[in-house]
């Protein structure tokens, strides 16, 4: 049966000669994860992995059966633009420009036609639609937070990752930001990866990998 | 969206800078066209109304006075020559001599110098009327395409000159010119001029109703005239008479004979002479370190503004290095990041080159209406330089130069570091 997303065997050896080991790990299409670690486990480490940023040592990771990193340069960097939505703990955009530019510029990238119909619908869905012409800095946290969730949805991604998605907020806030998670991962048919220290949103997904028990460090 | 949307955006986001580089760079680019543009219509001035001049004989002085009075018109004379001095050069048949052309100057008309002369100057400057005649006798003028634009004077117009080269009421002869013909546009210093035969600048001066005695008389004395034969043989009758300068063409310029007669007028006559090409070399030369020194200035401000514009690349790409990191994240490419800085650098460069030339032709205009109003040259309007689209390709490569490191920067972003920082 094939995988939205898999990890075989995976090592990676850092520049100061430490390697992780992470464990194999299997989400299904539509499925949601949530991957669970204290900070220095290796948590960024696999993220960055699975989102093709980041060459393992040793290793398989495929989505979509795509062993993504017999990829290389540009195919890499569009597949991983079709296939693979990101959502950073920190919302970063591009000041200059407005948030709907925002949206558009990352559509820019997407070799699919990202309809603008469809970037409204999603603002839309995430209720911020009104701010769809402010700039960046007329935006709140929470608005921007929820940008982020727009921009790493307008492609329809197979798969969703957040990094840290609620560690900053309240558990009110918390559970808003993974509902809307929720909605918009079934809103475009996708996965859901979590990754995160934050315990309190265990119960919003399907799967629990935790990193602190799986996770080998082994100093050379 | 495209890129270059987002790279116009990134610009104007920051003003200040973007009007610093723009400032910069565009003051490089201007200065240097704009030397340009000068330069080529000083040389083109001098080298129309050089051609054919291979000496010119003055009363003594400094050899750039005698030129710049004589071929140029700007300058005052540096005294008057007796006919009976010239005559060697002004009569047919010295072996060296294919033309000479006597000249008198003295008057002007609305700025306009009035010139006292023969047939002979057409040949020279290879001039031809283009409606009416030539002058022919006392008191008839012929003006240059120049003249009878600015100053509306038409064929059977009558006007009245002033004495000297400077314009007022109270310096105006009570004579009467009448204009005979108009001279095509030729490119030379004719188009500039009023052109009567020797006789009519004697005599006006003859009956003027100024007082001769509080100026200077540059050749012409007050004798009463009414000619009506202008052969030069009849000039060179008139031995106590006066002219300002004489023109002198040789068959063959590059004779040894021809190139030693100035020095050999002026070892053994009482007149001066000069050869405009050796003479001009030297004004060159003196001129040529002012124009090379802006120009070395010109191009220090580019290298500084390409300078600048790469500093400014540099510091914004590190400030958004992690929104240019998330755009990898989402399917940019190293050379989409790459493109982005670059055509951020270009946009500065067209910008600037666009702004430089703006300021190039304003300060050229600015220039052209002075010497038009000082010195009654009129230069083209706006003329299209080849330096313009040079300039437009150095203004891309340095746009290209200055965006060089960040976008090399930016292509080479370690996405992994850069998020995990």
């Amino acid at each position: 049966m094939s995988h939205l997303v898999s990890l075989d065997s995976v090592r990676h050896r850092y520049d100061s000669g430490l390697e992780i080991v992470l464990p194999d790990i299997v989400l299904d299409a539509g499925g949601s994860m949530m991957v669970l670690g204290k900070s220095g486990v290796g948590k960024t480490t696999l993220l960055h992995i699975i989102s093709g940023l980041l060459r393992p040592t040793n290793g398989v990771v495929k989505i979509q059966d795509q062993d993504i990193y017999k990829l290389e340069g540009t195919d890499l960097d569009r597949f991983r633009g079709e296939n693979i939505g990101v959502i950073f703990q920190k919302p970063h955009f591009f000041s200059s420009l407005t948030a709907i530019e925002n949206l558009q510029l990352s559509a820019t990238f997407q070799s699919k036609k990202v309809k603008p119909a469809f970037i409204d619908q999603v603002l839309n869905r995430l209720d911020i639609a009104d701010k769809a012409r402010s700039m960046i800095n007329e935006l709140s946290q929470g608005q921007l937070q929820r940008l982020s969730i727009a921009r790493a949805c307008i492609s329809r991604p197979k798969l969703i990752l957040a990094d840290e998605p609620t560690s900053a907020l309240d558990d009110d806030n918390a559970v808003a930001v993974m509902n809307l998670l929720r909605e918009m991962q079934h809103e475009v048919d996708a996965g859901l990866m979590i990754v995160t220290h934050d315990s309190r949103i265990k119960s919003k997904v399907d799967q629990i990998v935790d990193l602190s028990s799986t996770t080998q460090l082994v100093k050379e | 969206m495209k890129l270059t949307t987002v790279a116009w955006k990134n610009l104007i986001s920051q003003p200040s800078q973007l009007a610093l580089n723009l400032l910069l760079f565009s003051l490089g680019i201007g200065l240097s066209l704009f030397l340009l543009l000068v330069n080529d219509q000083v040389n083109k001035s001098i080298d129309n109304n050089q051609k054919g001049i291979d000496m010119v004989i003055g009363a003594k002085g400094s050899d750039l006075q005698i030129i710049f009075s004589s071929m140029y018109h700007i300058d005052n004379p540096t005294g008057n020559i007796k006919i009976d001095d010239t005559k060697a050069f002004l009569k047919e048949g010295h072996s060296l001599i294919k033309l000479s052309v006597p000249i008198s100057i003295g008057d002007n008309y609305a700025g306009f110098r009035i010139i006292g002369t023969d047939e002979s100057i057409m040949e020279l400057y290879e001039a031809t009327v283009a409606s009416g005649k030539l002058f022919s006798n006392t008191g008839s003028v012929a003006i240059g395409h120049s003249v009878a634009k600015v100053t509306g004077l038409q064929i059977g117009d009558s006007f009245k000159s002033s004495h000297g080269l400077t314009t007022g009421d109270d310096l105006e002869h009570e004579h009467d010119l009448v204009v005979v013909g108009i001279l095509n546009p030729s490119g030379t210093v004719l188009d500039n001029l009023i052109l009567t035969s020797n006789y009519t600048v004697w005599d006006v001066h003859d009956n003027g109703a100024h007082d001769h005695n509080d100026h200077e008389h540059n050749g012409h004395d007050h004798h009463s005239h009414n000619h009506t034969d202008l052969s030069r043989d009849h000039l060179l009758t008139h031995t106590d008479k006066e002219l300002t300068n004489v023109l002198i063409q040789f068959h063959n310029n590059k004779n040894f004979q021809a190139l030693n007669l100035p020095n050999n007028i002026k070892k053994h006559t009482p007149l001066h002479a000069v050869a405009p090409a050796f003479a001009m070399a030297v004004f060159y030369d003196r001129m040529g370190i002012g124009f090379n020194l802006i120009s070395w200035i010109a191009i220090l401000i580019s290298i500084i503004s390409c300078i600048s514009i790469g500093i400014s690349l540099y510091n914004a790409l590190r400030m958004r290095r992690y929104q240019l990191a998330i755009l990898r994240v989402q399917g940019a490419t190293k050379t989409d990041l790459l493109k982005i800085i670059v055509v951020e650098g270009l946009l500065i460069a067209i910008l600037g080159f666009i702004v430089g030339v703006v300021l190039a032709y304003l300060g050229y205009m600015i220039t052209s209406n002075l010497v038009e109003t000082k010195f009654q040259y009129i230069w083209e309007t706006l003329p299209m330089h080849i330096g313009v689209p040079i300039f437009a390709i150095v203004s891309l490569l340095l746009g290209l130069v200055a965006s060089f490191i960040p976008a090399a920067q930016a292509y080479k972003m370690d996405i992994h570091h850069t998020l995990a920082e």
